[in-house]
């Protein structure tokens, strides 16, 4: 099920991105956390010390729970914006 | 671009107030900047969709909104840095902020600070786990960017915040599979009073609270979720009923919970402002004459920064909060300042009483702090869990700064912005001492983590500012 | 009115170190803190326990400091993370090649364990520095304290020994008479005690004043910065040619910046506030040492109140023209030395023959 609502606005462009080598479908301009969160990539990546999953939470740039590596740098995932081929780690990255 | 980088002045945040406020400074001929960590105004409330959705025909209200906020600031030219991430503030005024590829300072004479809020969340057991999530983060999901987060959820928590979320999520064609509320159908009914000051708000909770009925979603009052953990499919939720103690279990893909607001005061705690705690306005606040001026001479607090009075007063504050600044510039005269106070303090009069019963549908219930297990995790940077805060507090930390030094509390990446009202209300409850006791955290800089690469560029090592070598 | 033997005015290591000999020592000891237990400069350190760092006449006691910080299961408390590792100070110039080498050979000569080597042996023992360093002074003897943890440690440790702590106590005024200290507080109450010990800190100057002596102590806020917790990315303890860099990742992988780069901060107000060009600096400067460095945000940081004499050479001893009075502080780059230099004091003031001539105050009056 696809769990976009598009009543009110039509999406851009159909693009790809690429999570731990996997490819995913989404809508370029979307906002990456929550692209991955429909897409059932809930673990983002570990806390440090109990080594839990964590994942995306405040949404809005204050709890760094949504923290992925894009490129290989840390970035807060709510704050960004799906492009074409991003290439996106998450997980137990910061090891 | 931003070529000049001085400003009369700078405002941090572009929801309504600090949108409203620019605009109030702009029309006198100050030189305003106006910066936002998103990548459009609006704020948290009216967030903007993303750029890149083109608008169809039918338009949700906040969308509308948005939209006339977005117009203004261009009518009236006012400089704007989005998606600008404001990490340092030090006196004089220096704002240093950095985007996705550096970061650069600005300069002004006055500031205003209309940061709003984050969401207050009391930690349960399994809080931490991925598809738990904030109503307010739900909100946004729904109304900005236009998803549903899952086709099954429960929403827990309390204020009206609950009823809107839900709302959207049936509309949007989701399942809310359980209303989880702290307080009871009697707090909704004692609020009716208040509530119908404000008819359009109280209209469109009519409309909520309506649609929640018609598709009998289970509603639980006076419970919380006490426990949730991952199953095959999905997340258990334990609900607890805070009254009877009765529990039940359900099975749910998302749990978006929250229990009111709190506000930021990352900025004005860096500045060293004075600060008191008054839980109605939502815990640790700056300290604001009636005008909202902070403590420090050239800061203003637009917004629910200093106190939670509600969406509806946030135009209505930037405006009192830029008018005390043009006045102490000498931009107005008395007359036109006491004028154009004069009202705006009256509306507000009016909106305090609506912001009050909102307050108390989202009070923390004593029971809900008692119900914390000791096991769970409230620092979720540090993974420091209760028993952790509790044994610092037995060896003799009196203090928020101290249990932080112990514990690591607060130390994460956050700074403590998720776990500091929780701490302060569980350590209060344990020594059964007033919060103003604990003091608040000792605001720090960066108030965002900064990304190294961005603010240092590429650099020689020539080109490293020398300092005069220590002593031998 | 409560009595005491020992009243120890300031609870920072310094102040807690002599505290917890003498009443190891059967004396019984009360520790007096207008905060609380290491929350100042004790509490806020960089924790960097170097010889690349100390100050040349100073390495003797350094050396022995660093033996007790490494024993802290000991004398202290288990609870508090202490790491032994290498130390490597770095030149990236000609010109700092020919500091290092001057400075370590003088540190040597105090004692310092320390060797110049090439980059490729400094290469090995930390294969993350940068390539492009001129060469490096070795030292086995270096490590860290986490100094957040401090209070926590001290404020265990002195209640076993039944220290009596006193914290959120501000003196106001000292009175003298018939060889007994009263010690008037801010909000009323009284001690009074046999002997005293003023170990304020950076505050010294204003505690002195209250037994009608003037000294200058100098209020050096300095900036810290820590990352936020990273994969190992370096496994030494880096200092540079001219002593203005101190840089290591703890345990928990968060990586702290220090060095003394300073910031702006007065002691009157207890006021701090960051130098964003000199943090810009210290960070460069950071980088520049550990490249992998620069992947990682900054999560924090902060400044501490430093306290220094017109010399820069630590105050420690008996006080003139008073009876059982003691000064403890202004110890330059004292993190290392601290916890000895107090247990030093601690024997004086029990009747041991110790020579603490060079810290003499009278140098000053």
């Amino acid at each position: 099920m696809d769990l976009r609502v598009s009543n009110y606005f039509d999406r851009s462009n159909k693009v790809n991105i690429n999570v731990n080598n996997k490819k995913i479908e989404a809508y370029e301009g979307e906002c990456l956390a929550v692209v991955l969160f429909v897409n059932n990539i809930k673990k983002l990546r570990l806390s440090p010390k109990k080594r839990q999953s964590r994942g995306m939470f405040c949404l809005m740039g204050s709890c760094q729970e949504c923290v992925v590596l894009i490129d290989d740098k840390k970035v807060i995932s709510c704050n960004v914006f799906i492009k074409d081929g991003m290439k996106i780690k998450v997980g137990d990255f910061d090891k | 671009m931003i070529n000049n980088r001085k400003y009369d002045v700078i405002v941090i945040g572009a929801g309504p107030s600090g949108v409203s406020s620019a605009i109030n400074c702009a029309k006198k001929g100050l030189k305003v900047l106006i910066v936002d960590l998103n990548s459009n105004s609006g704020g948290q409330i009216y967030r903007a969709p993303p750029k890149t959705y083109k608008s169809i025909s039918k338009k949700l209200e906040e969308n509308v909104i948005q939209n006339k906020l977005s117009d203004e600031i261009k009518k009236f030219k006012i400089e704007t840095a989005y998606n600008h991430t404001v990490w340092q503030v030090s006196p004089g005024f220096k704002v240093n902020a950095f985007n996705e590829t550096s970061t650069i300072q600005w300069q002004s004479k006055s500031l205003i600070i209309a940061t709003g809020t984050y969401e207050k969340i009391i930690p349960f057991e399994g809080w931490t786990i991925p598809g738990v999530i904030g109503l307010a983060a739900c909100t946004v999901i729904l109304k900005a960017h236009h998803f549903i987060p899952s086709k099954k959820i429960v929403l827990a928590g309390n204020g009206p915040l609950l009823m809107l979320v839900a709302y959207y999520v049936i509309q949007f064609g989701g399942k809310v599979d359980a209303i989880i509320d702290t307080s009871s159908k009697i707090d909704w009914i004692k609020s009716t009073l208040s509530l119908i000051t404000n008819p359009k708000n109280f209209r469109d909770g009519i409309k909520w609270i309506f649609k929640i009925f018609l598709k009998r979603i289970p509603f639980y009052s006076n419970s919380t979720v006490e426990k949730a953990f991952e199953v095959d499919g999905g997340i258990n939720v334990k609900i607890r009923n805070l009254k009877n103690g009765k529990a039940k279990n359900i099975i749910s893909e998302t749990i978006a919970i929250g229990h009111g607001l709190i506000p930021s005061t990352d900025i004005t705690r860096l500045l060293r402002a004075e600060h008191i705690y008054d839980e109605q306005k939502g815990g640790w606040i700056a300290k604001v004459d009636r005008f909202l001026r902070s403590s420090i001479s050239g800061v203003y607090i637009a917004g629910d920064g200093a106190g939670i009075s509600g969406a509806l007063a946030a135009t209505d504050k930037g405006l009192l909060a830029s008018s005390a600044l043009l006045y102490d510039e000498k931009f107005i005269s008395q007359t036109e300042f006491d004028h154009n106070t004069y009202k705006i303090l009256k509306k507000l009069d009016k909106y305090e009483v609506f912001a009050k019963a909102i307050f108390k549908l989202n009070s923390t219930p004593k029971k809900l702090i008692e119900s914390i297990n000791n096991g769970t995790v409230i620092c979720r940077c540090e993974d420091i869990t209760k028993s952790e805060i509790l044994r610092a507090v037995d060896q003799g930390a009196k203090d928020i700064n101290q249990i932080k030094s112990w514990t690591r509390l607060g130390m994460g990446p956050c700074q403590g912005r998720t776990c500091h009202y929780a701490t302060s209300k569980i350590v209060a409850e344990y020594l059964n001492c007033e919060i103003d006791n604990l003091g608040y955290l000792t605001g720090r800089s960066p108030i965002r983590p900064v990304p190294l690469d961005r603010v240092l560029g590429d650099f020689d090592y020539e080109k490293i500012t020398k300092v005069e070598a220590a002593p031998l | 009115m409560t009595e005491t033997d020992v009243a120890i005015i300031g609870g920072g290591i310094n102040g807690g170190s002599t505290g917890l000999e003498l009443a190891k020592n059967g004396l019984n000891v009360t520790i007096i803190d207008k905060n609380f237990i290491c929350r100042g400069a004790s509490g806020v350190n960089a924790g960097t326990l170097t010889m690349h760092m100390t100050r040349a006449q100073l390495i003797p006691y350094a050396k022995k400091g660093w033996e007790l910080w490494m024993n802290t299961s000991e004398w202290l408390s288990k609870e508090i993370d202490v790491e032994k590792k290498n130390g490597l100070c770095l030149a990236f110039t000609e010109d700092e090649e020919k500091l290092l080498i001057e400075r370590s050979k003088i540190r040597k000569e105090y004692g310092a364990d320390i060797s110049i080597i090439s980059i490729k042996e400094a290469q090995r023992i930390d294969p993350n520095i940068n390539s492009s360093i001129k060469c490096a002074a070795f030292c086995e003897m270096d490590g860290y304290v986490s100094a957040n943890q401090t209070g926590n440690a001290y404020s265990k440790a002195l209640k076993e020994n039944k220290v009596k702590i006193l914290e959120n106590y501000d003196v106001s005024k000292i009175d003298y008479h018939k060889n007994k200290y009263v010690i008037i507080f801010k909000n009323g109450e009284k001690l009074t005690a046999s002997s005293i010990i003023l170990a304020t800190g950076v505050n010294l100057e204003k505690t002195l004043k209250l037994l009608e002596i003037n000294i200058k102590i100098k209020c050096l806020p300095q900036q810290l910065i820590v990352s936020e917790r990273m994969p190992k990315i370096m496994d030494t303890v880096i200092t540079v040619a001219n002593g203005k860099l101190s840089l290591k990742q703890f345990k928990n992988g968060t990586v702290l910046i220090g060095g003394g780069w300073p910031g702006i901060g007065n002691v009157e107000d207890n006021y701090t506030e960051t130098k964003p060009e000199n943090l810009i600096g210290n960070m460069m400067l950071a980088c520049h040492a550990i490249p992998r460095l620069k992947s990682s945000r900054v999560a924090r940081v902060w400044l501490g109140l430093e306290a220094e004499t017109d010399d820069a050479m630590p105050i420690i001893g008996e006080i003139p023209n008073y009876e059982n009075a003691y000064i403890i502080g202004s110890i330059h780059s004292g993190y290392t030395s601290g916890p000895y230099m107090g247990k030093l004091l601690a024997e004086k003031i029990l009747g041991k023959d110790i020579d603490l001539s060079l810290f003499d105050i009278k140098r000053f009056l």
